[in-house]
C-alpha cells in the first residue's frame, strides 16, 4: 500500500495539531492508538507528504526507564517542572502495562506529576496494549504528533519491566535508566540489554544507603549508550525533593550539544528513521506470535536457522531431526520450543512429531519441510540404487508423509502454511555436478508444491517452496573453503558468491507468515540469480 | 452506536482528599472490565476537564469522600461546557448525601453511586455511557469544529 498525501478532515486535524490545538492532538493520538481507518492518512499528513516544508522540527526525545518502584514517575514529574521553568514546551507519554487477560489497564503514573496541566505541557497516559518492549507499537507516531504540536522535549516513561524496555531507546535520542540503591551488584550492572543502552544512569533515592555502591557498580558497567561510550554520566537524584534534577537536565542538554544540535532542532537521521510511517503495521504481517511451526532437519544448517528466525518472529517452534543432542542444544536457546528427535522416513516418527506439536502448543500453523539429503554426485549411469531410494525416502516420501499428517488439522482450522525446501536443482540441471537422485527429488518437491497448493487453495492452507542456491550447510561444508568449488560458484552464479546464512530469513518469514497470504503453489528461488539466466 | 474498542475512563478525586480506597476499588473493577483507567488527583475543576480532554476519555468519574461534591461537580460541568465538551459524561460517587442528588442531576451528572452498588453494575454503567459517548471518528471531531 502506498502512503498518499492526506486530504480532507485528516489534513485539517493535523493542521489543528500544528496550531497547538490540544483537543485535536488528543483525538489524533486516539486514532493512532486505535488504528482507526484514518490512521494511515494521519501518518501521511504528519510526514508532510505533498506539503513541502511541512515536516516537524524534532524534539529532544528522552526515554526514562528502570525497574518498578525506582521512582520513574516522580523523576519525570521533576524533569517536567524543570523543563517548563526553562521555557520549553513538553510532551509526555506515560506507558503502563495492559492486562493480557482483559486488555484493561490502570494508568496511574500521572498521579505522581506535580504539574497537572498548563498550556506548555501535554501529558498522555498510554496502555501498552500487549506490545512487548516497554512501549506501545504506536509510540513512534505519538512522538511525531507531540512534535507536530510543538513539543521541544518529549519524555517517554516506559512500563518499567527493566531490561525488556529496549525499544524505548530506539525511539529516544537519549535513554535514562534509573537504578535505585540496593537492587543488585556489579553483575546486574554489567548485564547486556537495557543497561547497555543507557546514555545516562540515574541513581535515584540517592539519600538511601548503598547509593555510593550502586554508582560505583554502574561506573564499571562497561561501554554503552549512543556512541558506545566507555564512561557514561551517572547522576544522583532524590526525585521526591528534586535534588540532583538540575544536574540531570544539564547533563542531558550537554549530551544533545555534543551531538551538535539544540533541543527543538531537527534530530539526526538515525533517530528519525525509526519513526517512519506506521512502523508497527509494516512488520505485523510477518508476526508469528502465537503460531506454531514444525521445522524438520533443525539439527544444523538451514533448518536450525529457519527455527531461529521463526522463533524470533514470535512462533512456537517444534524442532525435528535425527540427532537428539543437537536438537537439545538448540531447544535450550529457544524459549518457546520443543525438541522431537525423529526420523521423518518412519511413519511412527512422523506421527509422533505432528501429535507432539499439537499437544504441546495446541495447534499447528506452519510446517517447514527442510530435512533433506543429497544423493550421490556420480555419473547417473552409476548412481547407487540404495542411495537413490534413500534420497527419495527423505526428500519426497518423508516430506509428503508429513504433509499428509499435518494437513487434516490445518484444513479443519482453515489455516496453515506449508513451506517445502526445494533447491535450484529442482528447477535447473546441475551441470557439471551430477546428482540424479537430488535433481529428481527436488524437481518432485517443486511440482508437488504446485499440486498441493492448488488442491487446498480455497481452504486456507497454502503450500509454497523455497529453492535455495548454494548456501553454507553441512551438505556443502566441503565447498566453502575449496577453491575449485568457489570457482564453480563464481562462474555460474551471477552474484559470484554463495548465499549467506541470513539470506533465507526473508523468504522463510514471508512464506510462513500472513505476508504471503495470496501466494500458493509457488517456488521462490533465493540463489543469487542462478536460475535467472 | 457501538462501544469503542477500548474504553478509556478518567477517575479522579481531589488531591487534598486522602480517602483513596473507594476510587482504587472502582479503578480495579473497571480495569478488570477491560477498560483503560487514568487515575489522577485534581487540584481544580479545570484540571479534571484538561486531563479528560488530553487523555481523550469516554467517561469522567469523580470520587468525593470529604465534601464539595455539588460545587465541584457544577464547576466541572461549567468547565466542560467552556471547553466545548459537554458531551463527555460525568458520574460521581462517594459520600453523596440524599439531598445532593437532585442538584447533581441538574448539573448534568449521568450516574450517582452513593455506596452499596454492585461493582459489576457500576462497570456496566461506565460501559453504557462510553457506548453513548460521541465522536469516535476523526471526521466527526473535525466536523464539530
Amino acid at each position: 500500500m502506498s502512503v498518499t498525501a492526506a486530504r480532507g478532515p485528516v489534513a485539517a486535524l493535523v493542521e489543528r495539531v500544528r496550531r497547538g490545538d490540544r483537543g485535536a492532538l488528543a483525538r489524533a493520538i486516539s486514532a493512532i492508538e486505535n488504528e482507526t481507518p484514518e490512521a494511515d492518512d494521519l501518518v501521511a499528513a504528519l510526514s508532510g507528504s505533498g506539503e513541502p516544508g511541512a515536516s516537524e522540527p524534532g524534539a529532544h526525545r528522552l526515554a526514562v526507564t528502570g525497574p518498578p518502584g525506582a521512582g520513574k514517575s516522580t523523576l519525570v514529574g521533576q524533569l517536567i517542572s524543570t523543563f517548563l521553568d526553562t521555557g520549553r514546551r513538553v510532551g509526555v507519554l506515560l506507558v503502563d502495562p495492559s492486562s493480557p487477560v482483559t486488555g484493561g489497564a490502570l494508568l496511574a503514573d500521572r498521579i505522581r506529576l506535580q504539574r497537572r496541566g498548563g498550556a506548555e505541557l501535554f501529558v498522555r497516559s498510554v496502555a501498552s496494549r500487549g506490545h512487548a518492549g516497554g512501549i506501545t507499537a504506536a509510540t513512534p507516531t505519538l512522538v511525531r504528533l507531540l512534535e507536530a504540536w510543538g513539543a521541544d522535549i518529549v519524555v517517554i516513561e516506559t512500563v518499567g519491566a527493566g531490561q525488556g524496555d529496549v525499544e524505548a531507546c530506539r525511539v529516544a535520542d537519549h535513554t535514562i535508566v534509573l537504578c535505585p540503591p540496593g537492587l543488585g551488584d556489579d553483575l546486574q550492572a554489567m548485564k547486556a540489554g537495557l543497561m547497555e543502552l543507557a546514555d545516562v544512569f540515574v541513581v535515584n533515592k540517592a539519600d538511601r544507603p548503598g547509593a555510593d555502591q550502586t554508582a560505583a557498580s554502574l561506573g564499571r558497567s562497561g561501554r554503552g549508550g549512543r556512541g558506545a561510550h566507555a564512561s557514561r554520566p551517572i547522576v544522583r537524584t532524590v526525585a521526591t525533593t528534586g535534588d540532583g534534577v538540575g544536574e540531570l537536565v544539564d547533563t542531558l542538554d550537554n549530551l544533545l550539544a555534543e551531538q551538535g544540535r539544540r533541543a527543538g532542532s531537527t534530530p539526526p537521521t538515525g533517530a528519525h528513521t525509526v519513526v517512519a510511517p506506521r512502523p508497527a503495521t509494516l512488520p505485523s504481517v510477518f508476526d508469528l506470535t502465537g503460531r506454531t511451526a514444525i521445522v524438520t532437519g533443525a539439527t544444523a544448517g538451514l533448518g536450525r536457522r529457519f527455527a531461529e528466525v521463526l522463533h524470533a518472529a514470535g512462533a512456537n517452534v517444534v524442532l525435528a531431526g535425527r540427532r537428539a543432542d543437537r536438537l537439545e542444544d538448540l531447544h535450550r536457546t529457544l524459549s518457546r520450543s520443543v525438541a522431537v528427535p525423529c526420523d521423518i522416513t518412519g511413519s511412527e516418527d512422523r506421527a509422533r512429531l505432528v501429535v507432539t506439536a499439537i499437544r504441546e502448543f495446541g495447534a499447528l500453523d506452519v510446517l517447514v519441510n527442510n530435512a533433506g539429503v543429497s544423493g550421490s554426485a556420480v555419473p547417473s549411469a552409476e548412481h547407487p540404487w540404495d542411495r537413490w531410494q534413500q534420497t527419495f525416502d527423505v526428500n519426497i516420501s518423508g516430506l509428503f508423509g508429513l504433509i499428509q499428517l499435518a494437513v487434516p488439522h490445518m484444513l479443519e482450522r482453515g489455516r496453515g502454511s506449508i513451506v517445502n525446501i526445494a533447491s535450484v536443482f529442482g528447477l535447473v540441471a546441475n551441470a557439471p555436478v551430477h546428482d540424479a537422485a537430488y535433481a529428481a527429488t527436488k524437481g518432485a518437491v517443486v511440482n508437488l508444491t504446485r499440486a498441493l497448493g492448488v488442491e487446498w487453495a480455497t481452504r486456507g492452507v497454502r503450500v509454497n517452496a523455497i529453492a535455495p542456491g548454494w548456501f553454507p550447510s553441512e551438505m556443502t561444508a566441503d565447498m566453502v573453503d575449496d577453491e575449485a568449488s568457489q570457482r564453480y560458484v563464481r562462474r555460474y552464479c551471477p552474484m559470484e558468491r554463495m548465499g549467506r546464512e541470513n539470506e533465507l530469513d526473508g523468504a522463510i518469514l514471508f512464506l510462513a507468515s500472513d505476508a504471503s497470504s495470496y501466494c500458493t503453489g509457488q517456488t521462490i528461488s533465493v540463489d543469487g540469480g542462478w536460475t535467472a539466466r | 452506536m457501538t462501544a469503542p474498542e477500548r474504553i478509556r475512563v478518567l477517575l479522579t478525586k481531589s488531591f487534598i482528599d486522602s480517602h483513596d480506597r473507594a476510587i482504587k476499588t472502582i479503578a480495579l473493577a473497571l480495569r478488570d472490565g477491560g477498560m483503560e483507567v487514568v487515575l489522577v488527583d485534581y487540584e481544580t475543576p479545570d484540571d479534571v476537564v484538561g486531563i479528560a480532554v488530553d487523555e481523550d476519555v469516554h467517561v469522567i468519574g469523580i470520587s468525593f469522600m470529604s465534601g464539595g461534591q455539588v460545587a465541584t461537580t457544577k464547576a466541572v460541568a461549567a468547565a466542560l461546557e467552556g471547553a466545548g465538551r459537554s458531551d463527555l459524561p460525568v458520574v460521581v460517587g462517594g459520600t453523596i448525601r440524599p439531598f445532593d442528588v437532585e442538584e447533581l442531576e441538574q448539573a448534568g451528572v449521568r450516574a450517582i453511586f452513593r455506596g452499596g452498588e454492585r461493582l459489576d453494575k457500576i462497570v456496566e454503567c461506565f460501559r453504557e455511557l462510553a457506548r453513548l459517548s460521541p465522536v469516535e471518528s476523526l471526521s466527526g471531531a473535525v466536523g464539530a469544529e
